[in-house]
């Protein structure tokens, strides 16, 4: 049987980021990110250095998957990567359930990607509309 | 996208920012500011259901969270007994560092929800390290005894 995921914790995380944002500032939030892709995707970053980019490719797809969302990923073997989301299920989840959802909840991707980015030897870059489609990219230095 | 399942972890990161940064007060400050923008859903059972509400909010999280715990439903009163709480395992999992006063924020979170609606939350925790605590919820009387 296929485990539920309890998506109600993103309209928590995005409530978190607003209440740094309001108190600490947008600098609050760029730091305590940095702090999260350091200490919780340090494994990733390992596997990216041992393995390549095909590690990030299997991340990405599995979480993607798991949420339901619609994505696409372009690998050049290891040199370039590229996410493509639809429907970012955070985004939709939140909306859906009628959350609050953070003027700039994208955000947390960009710093988490630059983090994998900078210790990898990547490049990263990042669009996104704030609404649950973005493009997400990391290419090599 | 930080993942619903790596949120656990990345909630523990926060409490451990904010008290690193700004001191514990902050991290209290956060759990209210968590209670009284993000729990609505808890808030609405237990104004229109009481003690019905809380069984039904709390199945619902905990089966979701997959937890190992037994609950107990009277007219007047609520417990849960929470014999491996999902977080603290997931936390334990990942070998992270643990805030040291992670378990915290089920008392603050809840109790401020709760205690609105005429009950009186308790919370004791028996193991820490393990997440393992029990949730006791009652009536108040009016004169403000348990019933």
């Amino acid at each position: 049987m296929k485990d539920r995921i309890h998506k109600d914790f993103h309209g928590a995380l995005s409530v978190g980021f607003e209440f740094l944002d309001k108190n600490y500032g947008k600098k609050a939030v760029e730091e305590y990110l940095k702090q999260v892709a350091e200490s919780i995707y340090g494994w990733l970053i390992k596997k990216i250095k041992n393995k390549g980019l095909s590690e990030l490719e299997k991340y990405w797809n599995e979480v993607f998957s798991e949420e339901e969302g619609e994505f696409k990923i372009k690998r050049k073997g290891d040199e370039e990567i590229v996410l493509k989301v639809e429907k970012c299920p955070a985004i939709y989840h939140m909306k859906e359930k009628g959350y609050p959802v953070y003027s700039d909840f994208c955000i947390q991707c960009k710093i988490i990607n630059e983090v994998i980015g900078e210790k990898t030897g990547y490049n990263s870059e990042i669009k996104y509309d704030k609404k649950g489609r973005c493009e997400q990219k990391l290419r090599e230095k | 996208m930080i993942p619903a399942k790596e949120f656990i972890l990345a909630y523990n990161e926060l409490f451990k920012f904010l008290h690193r940064k700004y001191g514990k007060k902050a991290v209290i400050d956060f759990w209210i500011y968590i209670s009284d923008n993000f729990l609505k859903n808890l808030d609405k059972f237990v104004k229109e259901k009481g003690i019905a509400g809380m069984a039904e909010y709390w199945t619902h999280t905990l089966t979701e969270e997959k937890a190992v715990y037994t609950m107990s439903v009277g007219p007047d009163y609520f417990e849960i007994f929470m014999k491996k709480c999902p977080s603290v395992g997931i936390l334990n999992k990942k070998k992270v560092k643990k805030y040291p006063y992670y378990c915290e924020h089920c008392d603050v979170l809840y109790k401020r929800i709760i205690e609105k609606y005429g009950f009186v939350y308790k919370v004791q925790f028996i193991d820490r390290e393990k997440g393992v605590c029990k949730v006791k919820i009652h009536k108040k009387k009016k004169n403000g005894n348990k019933s």
